[in-house]
């Protein structure tokens, strides 16, 4: 289906720009090719056949070219950064024994969502307001097949509290070319709640 | 009979054995409540033992501990240590505005966990 969408993108693309070039060379020259009398209704659709010809080209090699990914996606792992002057960690369980350095995401189809529960613990004696971002996306651009979201919420996390938090990593559908993505977790904190 | 070299082959052995047999035992830890059921500003007692898997008390350990309430962020305690006995206590006096449900009370050491529930 994806291919049929795109070849038909590129092929309508394709004729429109054929056709506006002629009609912007017919106005623009000077040259008697181009005058009214030669625009008989057998050089209109040669015109139109060649751009249609030019369409199904573009629009076949592209198609061609074109490798959505069929197979699994495969995101190895994230490491985890988190930023912020403020004393805050995540951990795997509430007791916070054991920290979260890096998620595995291991394989995962083209739509699918992944899931990850960790905690984020405040250690410090101020509100902890926390967002999140991602970085070092390779192969670089990558970024545009996946949403990473959270549900940590607007609220801050208390002094000595911690806040059981679920990341969603989805896979868009459409995703493709290379099928090995690794990209950074950056995960801020401030005492100051972020501006969206 | 056995050459010497052979016996001090096997006294290494033995001796590595052992020291898997060590690294390979997994703690456990209990935790235990002084009542089931509390009122809001009252304290709650929490008590509990860590033993190794030959149920040889396990001193001087850290035994994180935290209270998640119903609804909202858990409370983390100050870390309590365990005795000669491989026992630990702490204690957690409820705020005034705490919610009314059933809190889990979680703790960790050594890579052995546990956990109880009061209301």
């Amino acid at each position: 289906m994806i291919y049929l969408l795109r070849f038909g993108v590129i092929l309508l693309g394709t004729i429109l720009v054929a056709l506006l070039l002629f009609i912007v060379a017919a106005y623009s020259s000077k040259s008697k090719v181009f005058s009214a009398s030669t625009w008989t209704s057998e050089v209109i659709r040669a015109i139109i056949l060649v751009a249609g010809l030019l369409g199904a080209s573009f629009g076949f090699v592209d198609s061609m070219i074109f490798n959505p990914v069929t197979g699994t996606v495969i995101v190895p792992s994230s490491g985890i950064m988190l930023v912020g002057d403020i004393a805050f960690e995540i951990y795997w369980d509430v007791t916070g024994t054991n920290e979260v350095t890096m998620i595995e995401w291991g394989a995962m189809m083209p739509g699918d969502v992944m899931t990850v529960q960790f905690w984020v613990k405040n250690e410090g004696n101020t509100l902890l307001y926390c967002d999140t971002g991602t970085d070092e996306w390779v192969p670089s651009g990558s970024e545009q097949y996946f949403d990473l979201t959270w549900n940590f919420g607007e609220t801050p996390v208390g002094s000595l509290r911690s806040r059981k938090v679920t990341l969603e990593l989805h896979v868009h559908s459409d995703i493709t070319g290379i099928d090995e993505f690794t990209f950074n977790i950056i995960i801020y904190g401030d005492v100051a709640p972020f501006t969206s | 009979m056995f050459p010497w070299w052979l016996w001090v082959l096997l006294a290494i052995v033995v001796i590595l054995l052992y020291l898997l047999w060590k690294r390979v035992q997994v703690p456990s830890i209990s935790v235990s409540t002084d009542k089931s059921l509390y009122d809001r500003t009252e304290t709650v007692t929490i008590t509990g033992m860590l033993i190794d898997q030959s149920s040889t008390p396990m001193p001087g350990k850290a035994v994180p501990i935290a209270i998640t309430p119903p609804v909202g962020d858990a409370y983390i305690l100050a870390p309590a240590t365990t005795g000669v006995d491989g026992s630990y206590s702490a204690s957690w006096e409820i705020p005034d505005a705490a919610d009314g449900g059933t809190y889990t009370i979680n703790v960790a050491s050594l890579g052995a966990a546990g956990t109880t529930t009061f209301t």
